[in-house]
């Protein structure tokens, strides 16, 4: 017994003569109109665009042209500005050690331990680790746990800053 | 001499080999799956005077993105993926067509013209109808019918599951038989 739907997975095969029809398969095709006018769609689709000739050494040409040319490099980010950026990312990291209880569902509180190491934070300046001190303990109120700080938090004086020091 | 097809590098090696400073791997790459690129890309409606440079495009994004190839799908699949995506910024910036003609010369000359004849009626209502189809559907029944593509490879290629995939391809065929009758 040839059930349709084995007969549909089979057509893309036999259509790339991957495979063949079995002779009962093939009675069932003469028998089956649904499966007959599926067996026609796969055959046109097959060989759709069959004589699209592309032009391959032209192709190849200009292709290793434009590999060839280097890829344009991004400016490096400026001293300020990476500097703004690792004071982001150590404070981002730091969020995640540093806030001191995580409630589970029972409401029973855990206590985290609090030293962690961090040597993004060894490479900051004095007043670099009292700027990321001062944003923990002011934002304590607002962020939770699973609330990292976004481009979106940024006032705009600090996202100007930011797209200034990126602009150059 | 020809070389039997195990002999020659597969895809991951000649990637490796294109990585290492070989140019004459991609020219292998290219040459593989450069014609199925044009076919696929003018089945879904790109103008006949753009495959060209579509498929230049696809290589040219492939080997300058290798590193997004992470060899979980095959290259030809990621090839797809990004003609696929290529297409679709065209059709967006309207530089696309809306889709293909079928030329006389695009019918197939068999030695049946009788055979050859409802395979051009059937050819040109098959590309009215395929326009009509979601680009989902539309890219699954080309992948599928005409590069013979297997649902886990169609499911790589435009980030879907192969079950996915498969209900995609049904539905197309439903809608392209309600089309063709």
């Amino acid at each position: 017994m040839i059930d349709c739907a084995g007969l549909s997975d089979r057509m893309v095969a036999v259509a790339h003569g991957v495979s063949v029809w079995e002779p009962g398969e093939q009675a069932h095709l003469h028998a089956c109109r649904d499966c007959a006018d599926e067996w026609r769609l796969v055959q046109a689709g097959g060989g759709l665009a069959h004589d699209t000739v592309i032009d391959t050494e032209r192709i190849l040409v200009r292709l290793h042209e434009r590999l060839r040319t280097p890829v344009p490099q991004l400016r490096p980010a400026s001293r300020p500005l990476r500097q703004v950026a690792m004071v982001a990312m150590a404070a981002s990291i730091a969020l995640l050690f540093l806030v001191p209880t995580v409630r589970r569902a029972t409401n029973v509180a855990v206590v985290v331990p609090a030293v962690v190491v961090l040597p993004e934070l060894e490479r900051l300046n004095e007043h670099q680790l009292e700027a990321v001190l001062t944003e923990l303990d002011g934002g304590n109120d607002v962020l939770s746990p699973m609330r990292l700080p976004r481009m979106g938090d940024l006032t705009v004086q600090q996202l100007e800053l930011v797209l200034h020091e990126l602009g150059g | 001499m020809t070389l039997a097809a195990a002999d020659l590098p597969n895809d991951p090696d000649l990637v490796a080999a294109w990585r290492g400073g070989d140019e004459h791997a991609a020219d292998l790459l290219v040459r593989r799956h450069g014609q199925a690129l044009g076919r696929y890309l003018s089945g879904l409606g790109a103008a006949s005077g753009e495959v060209d440079d579509l498929v230049q495009d696809t290589f040219f994004r492939a080997f300058r993105g290798l590193e997004g190839w992470r060899g979980e799908g095959s290259f030809r699949g990621w090839l797809f993926r990004i003609a696929g995506n290529l297409l679709k910024d065209r059709f967006r910036s309207g530089k696309g067509r809306i889709f293909l003609a079928l030329d006389d010369h695009d019918i197939a000359d068999h030695a049946d013209p009788e055979g050859e004849l409802v395979a051009d009626e059937v050819g040109q209502q098959l590309v009215a109808g395929l326009a009509q189809l979601p680009r989902l559907q539309r890219e699954v029944f080309l992948l599928r019918v005409q590069q013979g593509m297997a649902y886990d490879d169609i499911a790589t290629t435009l980030s879907t599951t192969p079950g996915a995939a498969r209900v995609h391809y049904h539905h197309a065929v439903k809608r392209l038989k309600e089309w063709l009758t």
